[in-house]
């Protein structure tokens, strides 16, 4: 084989790759559809509600945790939703993944006993606000979005929501109060 | 030619098609010279035909998985490639003496900016709180926060303490093999500063490899095998002794203390559990480039990691079956060359010790595919591929020395 036919046929090769890539678009974007934004909020706010409900230190796919390092045993979080439960959020179409970015902050009450050594429960509730960043598509969605399909969303009011950060924690229990166990 | 390397590596990085052109036009005028063309391509047809699919794997992936990260990681990766096949036509001896002074100095360098970047997080990292007086000189967080990470910059560092450990073992002059054992010594302080545990590790294994592969070459594939059956005992050991506790994710920082490492690699293992989810959606394509982010199943003990931590799972994600078959048969391929002539070249020798420290640093860290931190992760994260375990492949399939020789 002579020595330009090699060089040829590599450089071909990559040009080749690199044309075929380019048509491919290897930078896509995805256009919003239409009318699926002013609905967003409603979502975010259901999806919080659901997470509020929950009885776990960490719920997947919630913008809350809860951790009790002097606790000995692990008990439970009783989340439930503050007033206001959303203290604000931000929405706007991402067409680089094709997906509603969601950023706000949300507000739960927590009550949670902590386990003494000897057996011994005290309960202490307590406030926690954290911020959030998700990101929304409407189920009915059935474009293909590449890399960028997810798993695990949590469904509210026709859209998956997939919670991205941060992970803040909420501490048992110095800023806490003790509840007196009925 | 060997100066200008790793300029021809870094047009790859520069996000321009038609730059990392270059280093894969040098590679094809390097293969042109060749004078017997056709017995050098029946000789690397094995490392040809796997960095083929490697690649090839990439095109498909970025196609079938468009994605804006694409891009950047299949020009590194055609670089990278170029790298390997222009080391492979080269001289074995000569080029693994050359890159292993590059590699030290290399370390040294990133291992500095590493400690620039975050002097925070790497003083903290650092066993027996060493680093207090660092983080003092350093003041706090740095511009490059996260983009070297105390853990990734290890790796590198173990793999390359390794081979020159290996260097110090293997038959030489005496004044020579102790300043190549001294380099080794600087190095492994380096990685043991790092308080990286997974450096450390790898770096046991890859010195164990050097040591039986000094006497018996073969069973350098047995040590390699070995350290990894006691990975997988000791993250099966991590999942069973971790109570609900610890399944919670660790902060950054840990004391670099057994059962911090041991809970570190049980939160490792629930980072394995959440991509294999992920990968099990799309296991013959994957899920594409930069898709880790959005694709990766939160687990409760590690809920959104920046990469799987396992560098045969990110590229099964990011590839496909395909680029996992390309990583694990070059790996394959090197660690056999490396046993089966280690006996009669120094150089296999140190490119064996160096394949099993690269190859333990594989199964907790991301290293062929390294993550860039980004500020807005859920855009995709930047990935791009590593040249030094191309730089291993490269050299592994060189022409080697003929007969006993003695390292100069």
């Amino acid at each position: 084989m002579r020595p330009v036919v090699v060089v040829c046929l590599g450089l071909a090769l990559y040009a080749g790759a690199v044309a075929v890539f380019s048509l491919a678009d290897s930078a896509p974007a995805w256009p919003p559809e239409r009318g699926s934004g002013a609905r967003v909020v409603d979502a975010v706010v259901a999806w919080a509600e659901q997470c509020a409900r929950s009885r776990s230190a960490g719920p997947a796919n919630c913008p809350q945790r809860g951790s009790d390092p002097a606790g000995v045993r692990s008990t439970e979080f009783r989340w439930r939703a503050g007033r206001p439960l959303l203290l604000y959020a931000s929405v706007r179409w991402l067409e680089t993944i094709g997906a509603f970015e969601v950023r706000g902050a949300v507000n739960m009450d927590v009550e949670h006993d902590r386990v003494l050594p000897g057996g011994r429960s005290v309960r202490f509730a307590g406030n926690f606000e954290t911020p959030f960043v998700a990101v929304a598509r409407r189920t009915g969605d059935r474009r293909d979005f590449g890399a960028y399909r997810w798993t695990d969303a949590a469904p509210a009011l026709g859209f998956a929501i997939r919670y991205l950060g941060p992970w803040w924690s909420w501490q048992c229990c110095a800023t806490a109060k003790e509840v007196v166990i009925p | 030619m060997g100066l200008l390397l790793p300029f021809l590596v870094v047009l790859g990085y520069t996000g321009s098609a038609w730059l990392a052109a270059v280093p894969v036009s040098a590679a094809c005028v390097r293969l042109a010279q060749v004078p017997r063309l056709v017995v050098c391509l029946r000789r690397l047809r094995l490392l040809l035909l796997l960095l083929g699919l490697l690649l090839a794997s990439a095109l498909l992936s970025a196609l079938v998985h468009p994605s804006g990260q694409a891009a950047p990681l299949v020009e590194s990766l055609a670089a990278c490639c170029s790298l390997a096949v222009i080391l492979a036509l080269g001289p074995q001896s000569e080029l693994t003496r050359w890159c292993l002074q590059v590699g030290a100095v290399v370390v040294v360098l990133v291992m500095a900016l590493t400690a620039l970047s975050d002097p925070t997080l790497l003083a903290a990292k650092m066993p027996s709180g060493a680093g207090r007086a660092l983080a003092r000189l350093g003041g706090g967080v740095g511009p490059g926060r996260g983009v070297l990470h105390p853990n990734g910059t290890a790796a590198v560092a173990a793999m390359v303490a390794a081979g020159w450990f290996a260097a110090a073992v293997a038959p030489g002059t005496t004044p020579r093999r102790c300043v190549r054992l001294g380099v080794a010594v600087f190095l492994s302080g380096l990685v043991a500063a790092s308080g990286s545990r997974g450096g450390l590790m790898a770096l046991g294994a890859g010195v164990l490899a050097a040591l039986t592969g000094r006497r018996h070459p073969p069973l350098m594939g047995v040590v390699a095998a070995v350290c990894l059956a006691g990975l997988a005992a000791l993250a099966l050991a991590a999942l069973a002794t971790q109570g609900p506790r610890d399944r919670e994710p660790l902060q950054q920082g840990s004391p670099a203390s057994a059962h911090a490492g041991l809970v570190d690699l049980g939160w490792r293992t629930a980072a394995w559990e959440g991509t294999a989810a992920a990968i099990a959606e799309s296991p013959w394509l994957g899920r594409g480039i930069g898709s880790f982010p959005l694709a990766y199943s939160p687990v409760q003990a590690a809920e959104q990691p920046v990469n799987s931590h396992n560098t045969f799972l990110q590229v099964w994600l990011d590839l496909g079956l395909g680029g996992l078959v390309a990583v694990a048969g070059l790996i394959a391929q090197t660690l056999v060359i490396t046993g089966w002539r280690a006996a009669s070249s120094p150089a296999q020798l140190v490119l064996g010790a160096a394949c099993v420290a690269s190859l333990i640093s594989s199964m907790v860290e991301c290293v062929v595919l390294v993550t860039v931190a980004a500020p807005q992760p859920w855009l995709g994260t930047v990935e791009l591929a590593s040249p030094h375990d191309f730089v291993l492949w490269g050299l592994a399939a060189a022409v080697g020395d003929s007969g006993e020789v003695r390292w100069r």
